[in-house]
């Protein structure tokens, strides 16, 4: 899920009008849902910070969805791929 | 709106609100089950449906934190069936609000005087009802200002309605018992932290200055002399929910001015302040046709730990995931992996191909 949602970051500008990003993700989402191995794990996956930390880039990510904007995604300068500066 | 004289306080009365949803999923089932005898490509959608107005009328009924709770499910949208998520959003708007005679009370109880005695013109009808809380209008020296009243017993009843929530959560929405356990401790304290406006009004006059020199937000000024652990008083802001924003056909300029404030207001908070306005649902978002935008609410703020920050944005550069093994290593790290199931056949691997 993390990947998933780390997509914008890989980008300066994301657009979050992109319905099929959405789509993709969701999918995905309900894919991962289907696993039986996730299901039926007997410990409970992800920690407890991740709860919030989530959450709120789903609440963000959805809203962005909804306002159907484009916009240069900053981040701190360690996040980006060395590879871009090569 | 039909306004509520009293909230079921009594853990029994509070139960039986539970008690009534359980019921009438139950029905819903027997319906669903009943009806696809007669047509066998009946979806479940329509079940779903059913039974998320079911447990969205009780939880209505009830504030506090199972409203909140609602909330949270509704956030994960995606992860839960649409017709769920669907019924849940309403609950990030509206309520049926607190009558005239119990604000009354609260201010009474931590001012000793009545909203007439603090403010010049107080407006007994709620502008709208929160989760935990409902907003009057009121004025204060030619001041327009927002008055969050907290619906009385909540901060006590968190814990209890968790409980009872509890089984109802692992039932309907199909979840892992012991995934559920895992996460109400977090889920509690963070109830409970909203519960205090003293600790709110504290959490929004800091971040709101550290936050100041973002362009395009607008928070508002708070007022300590006119807040309490039960109530919180600040500016009132103008600006519409996303939804009604939307309505009025802002150009792609404006969306996108508001949408980059937004980025960056949490890219901020979540890389510099790493304390974080949780709750980013529509209905704490007052949008402007200039492209500004108020932001509210500071109730639910999560402090990042950094070893949690660390791993977490360690993932989100590209070439991270280039190195399997220090993937792996902070998928442990971040608690997604377990020892024994990574040594399950290549368990990792099969799910992220799934990608």
């Amino acid at each position: 899920m993390t990947l998933m949602l780390a997509e914008p970051f890989a980008v300066d500008s994301f657009d979050f009008g992109d319905d099929s990003y959405f789509t993709k993700v969701y999918a995905f989402a309900e894919g991962l849902a289907n696993v039986q191995e996730l299901k039926n794990s007997k410990v409970a996956r992800g920690s407890q910070d991740g709860l919030y930390v989530n959450r709120t880039y789903y609440g963000l990510y959805a809203m962005l969805n909804e306002l159907k904007a484009r916009v240069t995604t900053t981040k701190p300068e360690w996040l980006r791929s060395k590879k871009e500066l090569v | 709106m039909k306004s509520q004289t009293s909230v079921p306080t009594t853990k029994v009365a509070r139960a039986s609100q539970f008690v009534k949803a359980g019921v009438k999923v139950g029905g819903n089932y027997i319906k669903h089950y009943s009806k696809k005898l007669l047509d066998p490509s009946l979806s479940k959608d329509e079940l779903h449906k059913d039974n998320a107005a079911d447990i969205y009328d009780a939880l209505s009924e009830l504030k506090g934190s199972a409203l909140k709770m609602a909330q949270m499910l509704s956030m994960d949208r995606g992860l839960l069936p649409v017709a769920y998520s669907d019924k849940f959003t309403m609950a990030q708007y509206s309520a049926p609000p607190l009558s005239g005679p119990l604000v009354v009370k609260t201010f009474k109880t931590y001012f000793g005087k009545t909203p007439a005695q603090l403010f010049d013109k107080f407006d007994i009808q709620a502008v709208n009802a929160a989760s935990i809380g409902q907003v009057h209008l009121a004025w204060k020296n030619g001041k327009k200002l927002a008055v969050k009243v907290q619906y009385p017993g909540v901060a006590d009843a968190v814990s209890s309605d968790l409980k009872i929530a509890k089984p109802l959560a692992v039932r309907l929405l199909n979840l892992n018992e012991r995934d559920i356990d895992r996460y109400m401790g977090e889920v509690e304290s963070k109830l409970l932290e909203e519960t205090d406006y003293d600790l709110e009004l504290r959490r929004s006059i800091d971040i709101s200055q550290a936050c100041a020199h973002i362009p395009d937000l607008v928070f508002p000024k708070y007022y300590p002399e006119l807040s309490s652990k039960r109530i919180l008083t600040m500016d009132w802001l103008d600006g519409l929910h996303l939804k009604e924003f939307l309505k009025t056909n802002p150009t792609q300029e404006i969306r996108n001015r508001i949408g980059q404030a937004l980025w960056d207001f949490y890219d901020f908070q979540i890389h510099t302040l790493r304390q974080v306005h949780a709750d980013p649902h529509p209905g704490n978002f007052l949008m402007r046709p200039d492209g500004t935008m108020g932001v509210i609410d500071f109730g639910c703020v999560k402090v990042i730990p950094d070893f949690y920050y660390d791993n977490y944005f360690r993932l989100v550069n590209p070439d991270t995931l280039e190195d399997p093994e220090l993937t792996e290593e902070i998928f442990e790290n971040l608690e997604f992996l377990t020892p024994p199931i990574r040594q399950q056949n290549g368990y990792f691997s099969r799910i992220s191909s799934k990608k």
